[in-house]
């Protein structure tokens, strides 16, 4: 996991596990305000999508992970001829990218400590992604069974398995490094 | 990771051809008979019949594969606590069958034995009805994944499984959005059996993979 973020040319020491927590908190606030705020506007009618491309780009920018670029180094490491590759357009304009070439693949690659953690948290994730799913699954045989029951909501059925099938996808993006922000301990300076 | 001591359907799991076998069996029983269901949703008198029974395969058949319910080929992740997950000796089962745990292993006896001493209790006690409780709830530690390396490596498979299944959860969410776009009619037709698709897989793919990859195990003479 890297020490310190990246953004608008500006390092943000990451260090403290209370730094992270904040981050995290306030990652999954902003998602949950863009959710609702796209339920009051349309409905989630074209909007949900919207929400979708800021995870991606909070997985970008903050979280990493699954991408090249935030706190968590990346789950697979790049194959070693794009380890130095430029960095896109994005990151240029948002000046997140790493001011200071890191070494070959230091700044890559996983060591065994860090592969345990990986796996432990995406079994963590899983675990409640598993009870996550079950919802709309259960949302949607009460609905066969008992029709009725839907007719009263401010939301119709497929609204609602929308708008849970959305927050789960949300959770598939993020919760593995989020788990992993959350837990990691203080780090101490090397040397 | 593999169960020696639960013999699902009567097999014997040490060998990976079997394991692969019963894989791809729990597949088409999952997968043939959801299909036809869900294909033939249109007719009122079935909607919820396919339901129960979509309900009971996916309550039932995990614990098949073992891992979420005891009793599987795959040892169990981690201790269960809810009774209704449990396989108990006084419960009849299906596909196998674990033993408790002994009772210094679970601390909830050992509060109620504090709480309520049962030596002093009548057979009308309402604290007998506490001991028989906490004995009901005993968790199965018998088949639970145990040492460092079992569970390192169940870790490492729900990556992979994790990996497999949030391209499968996109790609399943782009089908969702395109099929609502070209027609919200099919939405409520299909919605089911896209809800039902991720969560199986979600309840089956690490034991799935565990299963399929394992190497044949040796035989203690």
């Amino acid at each position: 996991m890297n020490a310190e973020l990246v953004l608008f040319g500006k390092r943000i020491d990451m260090a403290l596990r209370r730094r992270r927590r904040l981050l995290v908190l306030a990652i999954y606030t902003v998602l949950a305000a863009l959710l609702a705020a796209a339920w009051v506007f349309t409905h989630w009618r074209g909007s949900g999508m919207y929400v979708f491309w800021a995870a991606l780009l909070a997985c970008k920018l903050f979280l990493g992970g699954y991408y090249k670029g935030g706190l968590v180094k990346p789950f697979q490491p790049p194959r070693p001829d794009k380890w130095n590759m430029p960095s896109g357009v994005l990151a240029l304009k948002l000046r997140i990218y790493q001011p200071v070439p890191q070494d070959e693949e230091t700044g890559w690659r996983n060591d065994e400590r860090e592969l345990i953690q990986r796996d432990r948290a995406h079994y963590l994730a899983y675990q409640a992604l598993g009870m996550a799913v079950i919802l709309p699954w259960f949302l949607s045989y009460l609905r066969i069974l008992r029709p009725q029951l839907f007719g009263w909501g401010v939301a119709t059925a497929d609204q609602a398995y929308y708008g849970l099938t959305l927050i789960a996808l949300l959770l598939f993006l993020t919760l593995p490094q989020a788990i992993l922000l959350w837990t990691e301990p203080d780090m101490r300076e090397s040397g | 990771m593999i169960s020696t001591a639960n013999r699902v359907l009567g097999l014997s799991m040490v060998r990976r051809r079997t394991r692969q076998w019963l894989v791809a069996g729990y597949w088409c029983v999952v997968g043939v008979p959801a299909a036809v269901l869900f294909l033939h949703r249109g007719r009122h008198s079935f909607t919820g019949f396919a339901a129960i029974v979509a309900i009971q395969m996916l309550v039932n058949l995990p614990s098949l594969l073992g891992g979420v319910r005891a009793g599987g080929a795959v040892k169990l992740y981690r201790e269960v606590k809810w009774a209704p997950l449990l396989d108990r000796d006084d419960v009849q089962t299906v596909f196998g069958h674990a033993t408790a745990v002994p009772e210094s292993l679970h601390p909830g006896a050992t509060v109620a034995k504090w709480l309520f001493p049962q030596e002093k209790a009548t057979s009308h006690d309402p604290r007998i009805w506490v001991h028989e409780l906490w004995n009901r709830s005993k968790p199965v530690v018998a088949g639970l994944i145990g040492p460092e390396a079992e569970l390192d490596e169940r870790d490492r498979v729900h990556f992979v499984a994790y990996t497999i299944a949030r391209w499968l959860a996109l790609a399943l969410f782009a089908v969702y959005l395109g099929m609502g776009a070209a027609n919200s009619q099919w939405l409520a037709r299909i919605g089911p059996l896209f809800l039902f698709v991720p969560t199986l897989l979600l309840w089956s793919l690490p034991q799935t993979l565990i299963l399929w990859t394992e190497p044949d195990m040796e035989v203690a003479p």
